[in-house]
């Protein structure tokens, strides 16, 4: 582990590859997530509101005082129109603290699951149709998570998943789509393994478990969506160390 | 909210001493804390600052510098620090440097104080009084015993075996088979269960007796058929005894009815059978038996052969609950009788001795503290001829020279090896008469800068096992000469401060003072010779006759030479280690290796790590004590 070859954070970032994505993006991105197909005015309160209320992390942000929320979803499949979610996992971060405090779990009860129920993706995250019985609504276990997320910035290890399903549920639930800003860890460990322009890592050395064993990240218990969230947490925090960034801002990481 | 942050959760309760604390508040536990990421390099906490937490490394490695920037500890996975700073609400005595990659688990001051405050047992590890925390642990490292006197154990502990039964209807070929198939020479005989209830009372109990002899004098000899029920050659109404009762009770009974088997019974039911057999194995591992065979020995082959019972003896008593110091005494008492048969044998080949002699044990022989596989140090004081200044005649001392090879190769022989830096009555610089004695030991404490006194500090563990009359006069006199000798002293405490204890373990290494790990703990190096040399330097200091560095330490802080609570942390080091070192002995022995002082710190328990390297801090502390009293510089 002592011999693990570090290199120069700064060494070789892709800047041309930055610069092409900040001009894609509008600077003064919607706060509030107001870009919904209603208004935050016209939303009943509750979690929805709340979220949607509290003002998002600035771009200029910087990370040191960034308030992310890291997020995990476990799901019946990979496809946020016909796949859907089974338990989700979260913990906040403030900056370059996790606070296991307020990590939260919430299992959506088999019922609304649909009939197919948990089906064979069982076998990756252990969570039978018994133990789903225990479960919540998915209303309930999406409002659960937005209200953990309101005024933070989504943090998870390939992030598309987490985004696609949560933005799947916020339409199929009340007809909103939801604006999420984005910290994908698999994108900044992309930065970490490979820094050189033309460097392509291996799709492998990208996956959450391996991306953390390169910084002696402790193992824990895997296909957990409680777990999962906080090791991508964890992940992000020695990415931070690692690439430098501790100084820069939300624009630097966010997907 | 049903939170399961079982990962934190599993490994705080897998780290010691989190693993103390009850259940509740372990689940509890987690949601309180946050955690954090330092990279390599990065100062977590600096002294003098006061710290904001208490960090449990979760992975990764801390170095732990003082003020001087000397290392003080190296924590890895599930060490804890920032500890005294929580617990005193002060600033930091130690800069806290990642030495890898680390993440870190955070507690708050408050959280951890609550923790103190509600649960004393997790309090305890943190407590720096470490004398009753080390008392725990060498609790905990022995075995729940039954008393060391072997004979006195009671026959629950001995009989381990069920016992083999038949109930009364049982055929006699049936009954001899089973004896053959099992391999007893005795069998109980049990009234049989029946339906009715009232059987229910009775089933089971003890009705009878049936041994070899019983088949061969009844069967093969009367011919009574083997069809026959056993009980009709059974012998009704054995003599039995209770569980609780003392091996000697049994051993007792056996030798005056001339029995080899007696039934262990409790409340009419057998719950084993003692025989002979066992009481003999028992009295194999008798100390005083071994004792007893060793003077009655007529040869140097049966005095091997009785020496070779002894690390047998070593082996039940670690099992037990002896303390080392108690097992110490015996391994001595062992050696003492064989060095003194030894002599025995060679005055009866050399005839008597031309002048009176004592024979004496240095090292740690002279301090009761043998060990298994101990060098031998020993020397000759005899007696002054007319002419205290002539010293011996050449024919004299050719006769002690032929006594000192025989008994040294004898001792060597028994598995004491010849000491390295021959200190032994063989060799003539060693086999002085007491008037040139006297002047050694005056040179030694006068000069205390000349080459000579190198490793002569030995010389003062001196302890006659024979001639005492002739020793310890010497030996008041040489005490007087070294109380309060200030010269004489500061050397011997140099010595002492120049073994020097390694800070404790990480990784599976121990880990010294330069940051250096190593695969091997020198309990030797490491812990017993730094505390036997401070035990010396408070006692000559005073003036004591003790040698026992147990005794030693006692009696000093009697006089006040050493305070009370220092002197009671050194022996509760000194019997940890000590512990530590016949356990390894013993485990070396069963395996049939040589004994030796190193042990690898894989085998040893994180609590067992835990206690040594409190033990190892008890003393460096006690090392400084005497480095600022004598004034000793290049301490550190």
């Amino acid at each position: 582990m002592m011999a693990r070859p570090f290199g120069d954070p700064g060494r070789g970032r892709d800047k041309a590859r930055d610069r092409g994505r900040d001009r894609g993006r509008s600077s003064g991105r919607a706060r509030g997530g107001g870009r919904g197909r209603r208004s935050a005015g016209t939303l009943p309160a509750g979690p929805l509101q709340t979220y949607v209320l509290a003002p998002q992390p600035a771009s200029r942000t910087p990370l040191a005082a960034l308030p992310l929320l890291a997020v995990d979803l476990e799901t019946t499949g990979l496809d946020p129109r016909r796949d859907r979610i089974i338990s989700i996992g979260w913990v906040p971060v403030d900056g370059t603290v996790i606070r296991l405090g307020g990590a939260g779990q919430a299992v959506v009860s088999g019922e609304d699951l649909g009939e197919g129920g948990v089906g064979q993706s069982a076998t990756v995250h252990g969570l039978t149709d018994d133990r789903l019985r225990d479960g919540v609504s998915l209303e309930t276990a999406v409002g659960m998570l937005l209200e953990a997320l309101a005024g933070r910035v989504v943090l998870a290890h390939h992030a598309a998943i987490e985004a696609g399903f949560l933005q799947a549920a916020c339409r199929r639930l009340w007809d909103v789509r939801l604006d999420l800003t984005v910290v994908d860890t698999m994108r900044l460990h992309r930065r970490v393994v490979a820094p050189g322009f033309d460097d392509e890592p291996r799709g492998e050395d990208l996956r959450l478990w391996n991306a953390r064993a390169r910084f002696g990240l402790p193992v824990l218990r895997a296909h957990d969506a409680l777990h999962d969230a906080l090791a991508a947490a964890e992940l992000y925090l020695a990415q931070i160390a690692e690439l430098g960034l501790e100084r820069a801002d939300l624009r630097s990481v966010r997907s | 909210m049903n939170v399961e942050l079982t990962g934190i959760r599993d490994f705080l309760a897998a780290h010691h001493p989190f693993d103390l604390l009850p259940s509740a508040v372990l689940d509890a536990l987690p949601g309180r804390l946050t955690s954090r990421y330092f990279r390599r390099g990065t100062v977590i906490l600096s002294a003098g600052r006061p710290t904001e937490a208490v960090y449990i490394l979760r992975s990764g490695a801390v170095d732990i510098t003082d003020a001087n920037g000397v290392l003080a500890d190296r924590c890895g996975e599930g060490g804890a620090f920032g500890i005294s700073s929580a617990r005193d609400d002060g600033p930091s005595r130690f800069t806290m440097t990642a030495l890898e990659d680390s993440l870190a688990l955070l507690m708050t001051p408050e959280d951890f104080r609550g923790l103190l405050s509600a649960h004393p047992t997790f309090a305890r590890f943190f407590d720096e009084q470490s004398a009753e925390r080390l008392r725990a642990a060498v609790e905990a490292l022995r075995v729940p015993g039954t008393g060391h006197e072997v004979l006195r154990t009671p026959l629950r502990g001995i009989v381990t075996r069920a016992p083999v039964s038949v109930d009364e209807d049982t055929a006699i070929r049936t009954a001899a088979r089973l004896m053959t198939e099992r391999r007893v020479s005795a069998l109980l005989v049990t009234q049989p269960g029946g339906d009715a209830r009232a059987a229910e009372e009775t089933s089971g109990v003890l009705s009878g007796i049936v041994t070899d002899r019983d088949m061969r004098r009844l069967v093969v000899g009367e011919g009574m058929p083997v069809e026959s029920p056993v009980s009709s050659i059974m012998t009704p109404h054995p003599i039995t005894i209770d569980p609780d009762a003392p091996a000697v009770e049994a051993m007792l009974t056996m030798m005056q009815r001339g029995f080899h088997h007696l039934p262990v019974v409790e409340h009419g039911r057998p719950i084993g059978m003692v025989t002979s057999g066992d009481i003999m194995r028992l009295q194999q591992a008798n100390p005083v038996a071994i004792v007893g065979a060793i003077v009655a020995c007529q040869d140097l082959d049966g005095l091997i052969a009785a020496r070779s019972r002894l690390p047998g003896v070593v082996r039940e008593l670690v099992r037990q609950d002896a303390t080392a110091a108690e097992i110490g005494r015996i391994v001595t008492a062992v050696g003492d009788a064989v060095t003194r048969t030894l002599l025995r044998l060679a005055e009866a080949e050399l005839g008597p001795a031309p002048v009176p002699y004592a024979w004496v044990a240095l090292g740690s022989q002279g301090r009761l503290e043998l060990g298994l596989s101990s060098d031998q140090d020993n020397a000759l004081v005899l007696a002054d001829g007319p002419d205290p200044e002539a010293g011996l005649d050449p024919a004299a001392d050719a006769w002690f020279a032929e006594l000192a090879d025989r008994v040294t190769a004898g001792l060597a022989a028994c598995g004491h090896p010849l000491c390295p830096g021959d200190m032994m009555a063989s060799n003539p610089a060693w086999r002085l008469t007491r008037s040139q004695w006297r002047q050694v030991f005056a040179r030694w404490i006068d000069e205390p800068d000349s080459a000579a006194v190198l490793h002569a500090d030995t010389f003062f563990d001196m302890r006659a096992i024979t001639g005492g009359d002739l020793v310890d006069p010497m030996l008041a006199a040489v005490h007087r000469a070294t109380a309060g000798n200030q010269l004489f002293l500061a050397r011997l405490a140099r010595e002492a401060v120049s073994w020097v204890p390694p800070i404790g373990f990480f990784r599976g290494f121990v880990l010294d003072r330069a940051g250096q790990g190593s695969r091997g703990l020198d309990l030797k190096a490491g812990g017993i010779a730094p505390i036997v040399q401070i035990a010396r330097v408070h006692a000559l200091a005073a003036g004591l006759p003790e040698v026992n560095t147990a005794a030693r330490l006692s009696a000093a802080a009697a006089t006040g030479t050493i305070s009370r609570r220092r002197a009671d942390d050194l022996r509760g080091a000194y019997e940890l280690i000590g512990h530590l070192r016949h356990r390894h002995h013993s485990e070396q022995t069963e395996r049939g290796e040589a004994a030796d002082n190193v042990i690898d710190p894989a085998t040893l328990a994180t609590i067992d790590q835990h206690s040594l390297r409190d033990a190892f801090r008890i003393i460096k502390e006690a090392e400084q004590e005497l480095a600022f009293t004598y004034r000793l510089h290049a301490v550190s």
